[in-house]
Order: structure tokens, then sequence, then C-alpha cells
């Protein structure tokens, strides 16, 4: 049985969690991308909708530019699980962060939804989404594989 | 066990610093410079714990999770004293000019820490002999950060300011 975190043996998918957090993550953010624009027509491509017709599932609100951004870190996530553990892990972080940041950061700007600074037009499922996705992509990113990173950094010098 | 119980770690004392950093930005100028110090502590120390193989520093950690929680439950009991004492009857409550729901929040975040680092302190610096698995180790990253989440999110929603992104939900 493979182990985690400190002590992942190799980059295989199965033995690595950043591999299969990153392509999970990335599969579901590119489906969430996808099925965002069935929300979205009559939505400013940038800035707050209506609230009540652009919400996946009637939960979750969207514009097209939320849905381009979900596209695009879904392609990230895909292409560097599907690559290898080193690549997985850093996008992870990377991800992790700009999320950590947008789940703060947005909550405080979407504060007057109806204002332009609501450019994502986000409301607070998103922000739970957003701050819970965040977590564990930055735990596993910062936690697990770090044979990889150490791998990346000997082949690298 | 010890990976996971230092994920947790991790990811209750990030939950705690931001809530803390929330709080300060519309706290009294009294107020908010220790919650800028503890908040910013608190994120410091939990991106550590999840970045490093150790917990770092246990027992100075310990030592002010447990110092939050009290110094919290402390004040909303003065503060609810002094209320009794003046016969008005506040809605929501604060902790030295802090709105009291989020600051519980946070403080629940730290006593969860406070119990896992004493779990840590008692256990010393002996090896994990059993690391979980990959999928474990997964599902305890996943459970861990939807109720790091849920508490964070819910506190954010009850500050001043977050309140109104609450709002912005009915629309």
């Amino acid at each position: 049985m493979s182990t985690t975190a400190g002590t992942a043996r190799g980059t295989r998918f199965g033995a690595s969690p950043n591999r299969i957090v990153a392509t999970v993550f990335g599969v579901v953010y590119l489906l969430v991308g996808l099925i965002g624009f069935f929300w979205t027509s009559g939505v400013p491509f940038a800035g707050p909708g209506n609230g009540s017709s652009n919400l996946i599932l009637g939960i979750f609100e969207v514009n097209p530019l939320h849905n381009v951004a979900h596209l695009l870190i879904g392609i990230a996530l895909v292409i560097a699980g599907t690559a290898n553990a080193a690549a997985a892990k850093s996008t992870n972080t990377t991800i992790g962060a700009v999320y950590l940041l947008l789940g703060i950061v947005g909550f405080f700007l979407a504060a007057n939804h109806d204002s332009g600074l609501n450019f994502l037009s986000l409301n607070t499922p998103d922000h739970f989404l957003h701050l819970a996705s965040a977590v564990v992509l930055l735990a596993v990113g910062l936690g697990a594989d770090r044979r990889a990173d150490t791998t990346r950094t000997a082949a690298a010098a | 066990m010890a990976t996971l119980i230092r994920t947790w770690l991790g990811l209750g004392a990030l939950g705690a610093g931001l809530v803390h950093l929330a709080v300060a930005a519309g706290a009294p100028p009294a107020t908010l410079v220790p919650l800028v110090v503890l908040g910013v502590a608190e994120v410091g120390w939990g991106v550590a714990a999840l970045a490093r193989l150790e917990v770092p520093v246990p027992r100075v950690a310990l030592a002010v999770a447990v110092v939050a929680v009290v110094g919290v439950v402390a004040a909303l009991v003065l503060n609810a004293g002094a209320m009794a004492h003046m016969g008005s009857v506040s809605a929501g409550g604060t902790v030295a000019g802090a709105p009291a729901v989020p600051m519980l929040g946070a403080a629940l975040l730290d006593l969860g820490c406070a119990a896992a680092l004493a779990v840590v302190v008692r256990r010393g610096r002996r090896p994990d002999t059993r690391p979980p698995g990959v999928w474990s180790y997964l599902g305890g990253v996943v459970t861990g950060a939807a109720v790091v989440a849920g508490i964070t999110v819910a506190s954010l929603g009850a500050t001043p300011v977050g309140a109104l992104a609450m709002q912005g939900m009915g629309h």
C-alpha cells in the first residue's frame, strides 16, 4: 500500500495525492466552466447578474468571465495532474494561494452585490467553494509529494 | 495519524487567522493591533505546519491557542456582565469592540487546534510509524477543509462587511 504526505513513493498517479487532487478538481472546474454558460445568457460578461437566473444548480452564481476563469483553472489543473507530481504540486499550491486570496478578498468585494467591484458575480456559496478549494489545494500542495519536490530540485541543480 | 493531525492543525490555524484578520479590518485601534498580530501569526504558522514535516513550536502554539480562546470567553463574560449591570441588552455582543460571532468562530477553530496540539505535545517527537494511505489522507484533508471553510465563511459572514455580502445572496 502506498503511503502519503511526506513519504509518498514515486509519482505514479494513484500514489500521488497532488496528481489525484489536481485531476479531480481540474475535471470538476472544467465541467462547471462549461455548464456555467447554460446559466449566463443575458448576463454581462464581467459584472454582477441578477442573482436569480445565473445560478448554477440554483446555488452558485456565475457570469461569463467567471466561467472562463473556471475553464482556465480546470485546464491548468488537468494538464498538471496528468503530467507529473512536481507539476501537480506546484499548480495546486499556486491555484490554492490564488483561491485563498479570492475567497477572502472576493468576500469583501462582493459586499455590495450590485457594485462593479463584484466583477465575477460572486455569492456566498461561491465564497465557501473557493475557500474550501483553496485549503484542499494548499494543504495537498504544501504537504504531500515532498519527494517529487526534492526530485525536481535535485534535477534542476 | 500524525500527518493528518498536522494537516488539520494547519487548516484550523489558517481559518482562525483569516477570521481574525477580517475582524481586525473593522475593529477599534486598541483591538486592531493584537488581532492583526494574532491573525498574521496564525496564517504563517498554519502554512508552516502544512509545509513542514513536524508541527512548528508546538508548546508555544498551544499556549497562544489557549490564551486566544480564554481571552475571547473572558471578554464575552465581562461584556455580558457589564451589559447586565447597565440593564441593556445587546443583540450581537462584542469582544473588546469586535463582533462576538466571528470571534467565537475563530475561538472554536483555536480550541480545535489547542486540543490537537495537546495531543502533539503529549506524543513528543516520536516519528509517525503509521502514515495514512493516499485515499485516507485525501479524505482527511477534504473533511478538514469542509469543516474549516464552513466555520470560516460563517464567521466572515457575521462581520459587519461580511453581513452585507451575505445579503447579496438573496438577489
